[in-house]
């Protein structure tokens, strides 16, 4: 790590060359440089903002970029992502190396492209934590870009927070798929194989979609961002509007059940607006139907007849007056 | 709520450090959870003596210490409360619920009233599961002493040789903000003490500083203390960073690496070539493509939920979305938007000058709000996004979505999310903005 400098560094003066074999290094304007279009290697945001940091605190890049020349412009083989952070940085001069003993053909370019990525050695790690732990400050320990924890020199500390115990929610999933039977049962058990929840019902995808207008307008109405809540909502508004169930198997003009076949049961709240009744009226109810289980006028898993019953009798001395 | 939050490598370093003053008394300022007391207990100190003024720590602290803190009831539509606060862990375990409890008193808001509801109905069971847990967590664990009051007090009084440990919350925030609600619920010998200001918290910082063993945690550097930073952590890419300071010991750092993955297509070079669709990713696959074609200066923004953008079966950008809690920016109701693209790019690679406009007119598509209702459970509307742009409007919007408000440095933009389908936005980008390089 070089220390910052007071002064100017002495190689930000744009042509300075140097000749190195069948290279030349020269000091050019960083924005006569562009980075190579396709490139292999990517750096994560993390590791950028470090390089940028170290960049900002030397003063000057201390690594050269390797470029080809392309006319009056250079193009980056290795060092795209220096060159990237030192223009962040806020450098104007970069110092380059390029090969000027003659013009390299394409496989000789993506051969040293790759090779600078490529051709790195390997840490040993304890001489690696030894030196490591020679740095005695944040800043020193920041530039290297490694640290403690990925060293694994940050020790466990088991300490559970002290916390009360949260609402105890169930998690309800609905999967909505695709309407071919043949399909239903694949997605199925591909779905549940992907989640983990309390209860799980299956809808088609049209379904999905109402109950997403349903939820949106209940949501907007009632002014709430909650989904749950939002249900709530919905399911207030179907409560309210219960009795209209019984048009699907009641045609209130003939007064009779509607034509066509219906296989389904319905709900008693179809017939009396209401799934409860008075307990002091359940009581009488409950003594009615033991008493006819009882004396065999109605049979265990049938004690619904008795109502049946009860209407046809009603209905029966309607008839006689 | 805040009550002391510590992040796990900043635990690590206290009880790396923390092991030289086994056999000395330390004093904690700004106990909150206690979770720093807790540790120097599992490095082996025993005389702790701690303090802070908010009702949840007093009672804690005062239990840990041998003590009983009386807490009753002030408002009088929380009467039924009085039963659980007999005192020692039952108050504890009540304090601690309110916490959250209380955020949903005061509204009429469905969600708000449906929260209460159930919190009251469970509470008699959550009460005495709490308290189980929290005894559970305690442990035996006490303190040798505990002061209910201000910490400059506090720590004034505190002996030359005592080692002092204090991980104050940013004073901008301020306990009395972080503990209305609790204060206007409960009555109780509430402490007096002085509300912090740079002034003050300078004058703590003297005190903590001003002795051979201490201890402090701030989300910023402190400008006078650079000599003293003994750690800098980072838990997550958008989280702050916390410093840490000392009189001594080992330094240490902790980073953040975003996990990356491969993605299994190659990219597109020259001219497009098939059908444009979208494929989903996983977070660790759009990490890399970000790092790729992003430029490597923008922070990672989170999502929900994210695609490539595929030209047959070659790579031509990626789109991200955030919707509620994943999202940073979306403003709810439809004020500004529905759901928040996140982040929007092409790959540099083709002949065409405009693909990043292909790239948002794939991003508004009826398909992508298809997999973004299905994904987020919600009906979407309208798309929301920010350019980071000096300039009063961004090109790349025009035409697609429409300036909401304007910011220095970026402009927010909204929009109809399901305009057309993929390939009616293909084929109006291919009518008005596929002009070659």
């Amino acid at each position: 790590m070089v220390e910052s400098q007071s002064q100017p560094t002495q190689v930000t003066a744009i042509g300075q060359r140097i000749n190195y074999g069948p290279f030349t290094i020269e000091t050019v304007d960083i924005l006569r440089v562009d980075p190579i279009e396709k490139n292999a290697r990517f750096m994560r945001n993390e590791t950028f903002r470090q390089l940028v940091d170290n960049i900002k605190n030397d003063g000057a890049l201390s690594q050269i970029p390797f470029c080809v020349k392309a006319g009056d412009r250079f193009i980056t083989l290795s060092g795209n992502h220096r060159l990237k952070a030192a223009l962040e940085a806020g450098e104007t001069v970069l110092p380059i190396i390029y090969p000027t003993h003659r013009e390299l053909t394409r496989a000789e370019q993506v051969a040293i492209q790759i090779s600078h990525n490529a051709i790195a050695g390997d840490d040993d790690p304890i001489i690696l934590l030894e030196l490591f732990n020679e740095l005695g400050t944040v800043s020193d320990k920041l530039y290297t870009g490694i640290d403690d924890k990925a060293l694994a020199q940050l020790e466990a500390v088991d300490i559970s927070q002290i916390d009360s115990v949260k609402l105890n929610f169930r998690i309800l999933s609905f999967f909505f798929m695709p309407e071919e039977i043949s399909e239903l049962k694949d997605a199925f058990d591909d779905a549940s194989k992907r989640v983990s929840s309390s209860e799980t019902y299956l809808a088609n995808m049209k379904d999905f979609d109402d109950l997403l207008t349903a939820l949106a307008e209940a949501k907007s109405s009632a002014n709430v961002a909650n989904v749950a809540t939002g249900l709530q909502v919905v399911l207030a508004v179907y409560r309210k509007h219960r009795d209209e169930l019984t048009a699907h198997w009641w045609d209130k003009e003939s007064g009779e059940m509607k034509e066509g076949k219906h296989n389904q049961w319905v709900p008693l709240s179809s017939i009396i607006d209401s799934d409860v009744v008075p307990a002091d009226a359940a009581a009488v109810i409950k003594k009615a139907v033991t008493k006819m289980r009882d004396s065999g006028d109605l049979q265990s898993g049938s004690l619904w007849k008795a109502f049946e019953y009860w209407a046809a009798d009603y209905l029966a001395g309607d008839s006689g007056e | 709520m805040f009550t002391g939050s510590i992040n796990r490598d900043v635990k690590s370093i206290l009880a790396e450090h923390s092991r030289e003053w086994v056999g000395k008394t330390v004093y904690v300022g700004c106990s909150g959870n206690f979770n720093v007391e807790r540790i120097l207990g599992h490095v082996g100190i025993s005389d702790i003596h701690s303090n802070d003024v908010s009702l949840y720590s007093c009672a804690l602290g005062t239990y840990l210490s041998g003590g009983n803190l009386e807490v009753g009831v002030k408002d009088e539509q929380l009467a039924w409360l009085e039963p659980y606060l007999s005192g020692g862990i039952e108050t504890i375990a009540t304090i601690h619920m309110c916490l959250d409890y209380l955020l949903f008193l005061g509204h009429e808001e469905p969600y708000h009233k449906r929260m209460k509801l159930i919190y009251e109905n469970q509470w008699k069971t959550l009460h005495a599961e709490s308290c189980e847990r929290i005894l559970r967590v305690i442990d035996g664990f006490t303190v040798s002493s505990f002061m209910s009051g201000d910490v400059v007090d506090f720590l004034e009084a505190a002996p030359a040789d005592a080692v002092v440990v204090t991980f104050p919350p940013p004073y901008e925030l301020g306990y009395e903000r972080l503990y209305k609600e609790i204060d206007s619920t409960f009555s109780w010998n509430s402490p007096s003490y002085t509300t912090f200001n740079a002034e003050r918290f300078a004058h703590l910082t003297d005190l903590i500083t001003d002795r051979e063993h201490w201890m402090t945690m701030r989300d910023e550097e402190v400008e006078g203390l650079s000599e003293f930073l003994v750690g800098r952590t980072q838990t997550s890419v958008s989280a702050k960073p916390v410093y840490v300071y000392s009189g001594g010991g080992t330094v240490r750092v902790s980073r953040f690496y975003q996990k990356t993955a491969d993605v299994p297509f190659g990219v597109c070079e020259g001219e497009l070539d098939g059908e444009i669709r979208l494929v989903n990713l996983n977070l660790h696959q759009i990490n890399q493509l970000r790092s790729r074609f992003l430029s490597p200066g923008i922070a990672p923004a989170k999502s929900g939920l994210q695609f490539a953008v595929l030209s047959g079966d070659k790579l031509i950008g990626a789109v991200m979305y955030a919707y509620g809690g994943t999202g940073q920016r979306v403003e709810y109701r439809g004020r500004f938007c529905d759901v928040y693209l996140t982040s929007d790019f092409a790959v540099g690679t083709t002949k065409y000058k405009k693909l990043s406009k292909l790239v948002l007119a794939v991003a508004v598509s009826k398909e992508a709000r298809a997999m973004c209702e299905q994904e987020f459970k919600a009906r979407l509307r309208r798309i929301g996004t920010t350019a980071f742009t000096e300039k009063a409007s961004s090109m790349k919007y025009r035409g697609l979505m429409k300036p909401w408000k304007r910011a220095p440095g970026s402009v927010n933009y909204v929009g109809e999310f399901g305009r057309w389908t993929i390939q009616e936005g293909h084929e109006w980008w291919k009518a008005n903005h596929s002009q070659l390089k």
